[in-house]
């Protein structure tokens, strides 16, 4: 080998060095950019609005605190427009910009869409909000990590926690949107009561064939005349959004509320209760994530702290409960880069696996196999009020998420027959 | 049953007919006489619902106060159906109809912003006036009155603009501009001022549509896609610029929505789209084609 051509080749090598070297001092020195991608606009908006208000609080109390290792944490907000064609896209953008660690996913529709991406793009992706099995089963990778109850869980827990509190209502139905998510939640659903009524009531109850409607309906008029015509006291609610909104607009002038005991909802919570005002439904249960107001979270100081910065960011004293959903997510990637104090994927995603962290809603543990978080699951009773924002959460029902779990299967299709 | 089922489903279908047709009467009613087909329609619509919302709550005190309410929010829509047009829709008479589309189009994508700024991204619900806010059981079904007040009002907007348009001499200037606006002119008819109060009448039937429709669904800046969606294959199915031809199909298309709804819920909207090809391959102008469609 020439002389010249050794010298050329030290030359270029700490050429590169110093470039690499530049790059990782830069990375390792500015704020911890991460790519935040939810529905803020479409008909997915108000929940991702609600997410992305949590998910700036996590990182304000960090940067407050001063950051993690002395870096400051910078969101990069993306909007996926509830689309998962453009949730693809703004994650691949954000990865393009070197953005590694996203937090995204705030419904199933577009988690389904960015979880498989995780890999070939060399990032970790915090699946906030989607509850859809496949996101831990057939689409998982060791690249995801879902911050929320998947559906068995969730709507198991739902049916047996409404149950147990009503044991007296012994026909229930159903009505759900015509998709996998609408099918699997009223199933589950239905499935919990059935089990958990002999517990609670000495006999089965019984549940009605399940009324399907499309998700994003306007008019249930049909729908609700199947159901004041059934048997049913008890109802599970699976559409969401405006939909269930303009349901209960529509039931409420027919008599429905006389006729059902209990009705459960997928999860519009406060969404419902600010619309429906004084015409909420007196007794509405819903699949929720926090109340500072109530206990357990009353005496957590995490949740009192979530509430107050809350109220200083938008001066609104009725904090929705998906804000700790937003909150939660965020901070969980937070800790995980914390505890692996790098921001490299690998490390964090190591560091991830099977660490428990706290939250305003209590202690939460990534499920090393399958990357899905086990917390305790909360539902709250709604009602109307006479006073401001007139309407009322009167209590939070809770079931720990390890009592509902089905056991982990990453990368293979969720199967109920397995574990019923 | 099946009886009862049948009776429920002409009901029904008729009530979203007619809310249908609320929504149809301002579209069919300017493209009769602009030839424009308005892609904002339902924005307008959603700022009509907006503006009844702000205006009267979300608790109509009467009956008289919701319509009352549904006017103010047509008055407030159609002035500014009359900004719009000054500013944009006057610049599109006699260009390609392609222009008009893509300008109304980006109208629509302008008052859904405007609305988010204004009333944010947080859904809100109105109820129906107290007199009507109940049901009744007609054969096993269960029928809210408030869908009763729909229908007489969408027939009643019917009978009025079939009036106006048929039996008055504001009517037959509208028709007249309508079919030959040239030779409108030459005999003294100020063209211009017609043009505008049509656009001004569309959109005042935007917003009415939008106060009397708002107990019916969640407000969001959403609220117009459902009813404008049926709007347009009504328009299309009646024959453009049809008013009775739009009045018909509105009925149609509520009561297949309803049969599919109750007979084939497994197949959402299905039917709807079955009746529209029918009628493309059998009527390709519609029920009632404008003079000179081919």
């Amino acid at each position: 080998m020439k002389r010249r051509t050794v010298l050329k080749g030290m030359a270029a090598s700490a050429g590169a060095a110093l470039g690499m070297n530049a790059t990782y001092l830069r990375a390792q020195s500015g704020p911890i950019r991460v790519g935040v991608s939810y529905a803020l606009t479409g008909v997915g908006a108000p929940v991702g609005t609600q997410f992305l208000q949590g998910t700036e609080i996590a990182a304000m109390q960090v940067n407050r605190a001063g950051g993690i290792n002395g870096r400051e944490i910078e969101l990069i907000v993306r909007d996926d427009k509830y689309n998962s064609a453009e949730s693809v896209a703004v994650t691949r953008e954000l990865a393009g910009d070197g953005v590694n660690l996203i937090i995204g996913g705030s419904q199933t529709v577009t988690a389904l869409g960015i979880a498989p991406l995780a890999p070939e793009l060399g990032a970790l992706i915090v699946i906030a909000g989607a509850a859809g099995m496949p996101v831990t089963h057939q689409l998982f990778n060791k690249n995801i990590f879902r911050t929320v109850s998947n559906n068995y869980t969730q709507y198991g827990s739902f049916g047996r926690s409404l149950i147990e509190s009503h044991p007296d209502v012994k026909t229930w139905i159903s009505m759900a949107p015509d998709g996998d998510f609408g099918r699997d939640s009223a199933l589950f659903f239905g499935n919990a009561v059935k089990k958990y009524s002999v517990e609670a009531a000495g006999e089965e109850a019984t549940v009605l064939d399940t009324i399907y409607t499309q998700g994003t309906a306007t008019d249930f008029r049909t729908q609700i005349n199947a159901l004041m015509s059934s048997d049913a006291e008890g109802l599970y609610i699976g559409v969401a959004g405006a939909a269930q909104i303009s349901f209960f607009q529509q039931a409420r002038s027919v008599g429905l509320y006389d006729k059902f005991k209990v009705i459960g909802e997928v999860g519009n919570g406060e969404v419902t209760g600010k619309a429906m005002g004084r015409n909420t439904y007196p007794n509405l249960w819903s699949v929720s994530y926090w109340n500072h107001g109530l206990e357990p979270f009353k005496s957590n100081p995490l949740s009192q702290q979530l509430y107050d910065d809350y109220v200083d960011l938008t001066g609104d004293p009725f904090p929705p409960a998906l804000i700790m959903a937003g909150q939660r997510s965020a901070m969980g990637l937070f800790d995980g880069i914390r505890k692996a104090g790098s921001t490299e994927t690998e490390e964090v995603v190591a560091a991830m696996e099977g660490m428990t962290f706290d939250t305003p809603a209590g202690p939460c543990y990534f499920r090393p196999e399958d990357h899905q978080m086990l917390c305790t699951n909360y539902y709250s009773q709604m009602g109307p009020s006479r006073e401001e924002p007139y309407y009322d959460v009167m209590q939070m029902a809770q079931i720990d998420a390890a009592e509902m779990v089905e056991p982990a299967n990453p990368g293979k299709p969720f199967s109920l027959g397995e574990i019923e | 049953m099946m009886l009862s089922q049948a009776v429920f489903v002409l009901f029904n279908g008729l009530a979203s007919g007619m809310a249908f047709f609320l929504v149809a009467a301002g579209l069919t009613w300017v493209f009769g006489i602009l030839k424009l087909l308005n892609l904002a329609h339902g924005a307008f619509f959603m700022l009509g619902a907006y503006i009844a919302y702000t205006i009267g709550g979300s608790w109509p005190e009467s009956v008289w106060a919701f319509l009352g309410v549904a006017l103010l929010s047509a008055m407030a829509v159609g002035a500014l159906g009359y900004l719009t047009d000054l500013i944009v829709l006057k610049r599109l008479r006699g260009v390609d109809y392609h222009y008009a589309l893509i300008a109304t189009f980006g109208l629509m994508l302008f008052c859904e912003g405007v609305a988010k700024a204004i009333w944010g991204t947080d859904y809100f619900a109105v109820m129906p006036p107290p007199e009507v806010d109940r049901a009744i059981v007609i054969g096993g079904s269960y029928i809210s009155l408030y869908t009763i007040f729909v229908i007489g009002l969408g027939i009643l907007t019917f009978l009025v603009l079939e009036i106006i348009m048929h039996r008055t001499w504001a009517g037959k200037i509208m028709r007249a501009v309508s079919n030959d606006p040239w030779m409108s002119g030459t005999v003294g008819i100020n063209v211009p001022m017609v043009l505008m109060l049509s656009v001004i009448a569309s959109f005042a039937l935007a917003g009415f549509a939008g106060g009397i429709l708002v107990p019916n669904q969640a407000l969001s800046t959403h609220v117009g896609a459902s009813f404008v969606l049926f709007a347009f294959l009504a328009v299309v199915i009646g024959g453009l610029g049809s008013i009775r031809g739009t009045f018909i199909a509105c009925i149609m298309l509520g009561i297949v929505e309803s049969a599919n709804a109750t007979f084939l819920s497994q197949y959402g909207g299905i039917a709807i789209y079955v009746l529209l090809a029918v009628f493309l391959v059998w009527k390709p102008n519609g029920l009632f084609p404008a003079q000179g469609a081919t």
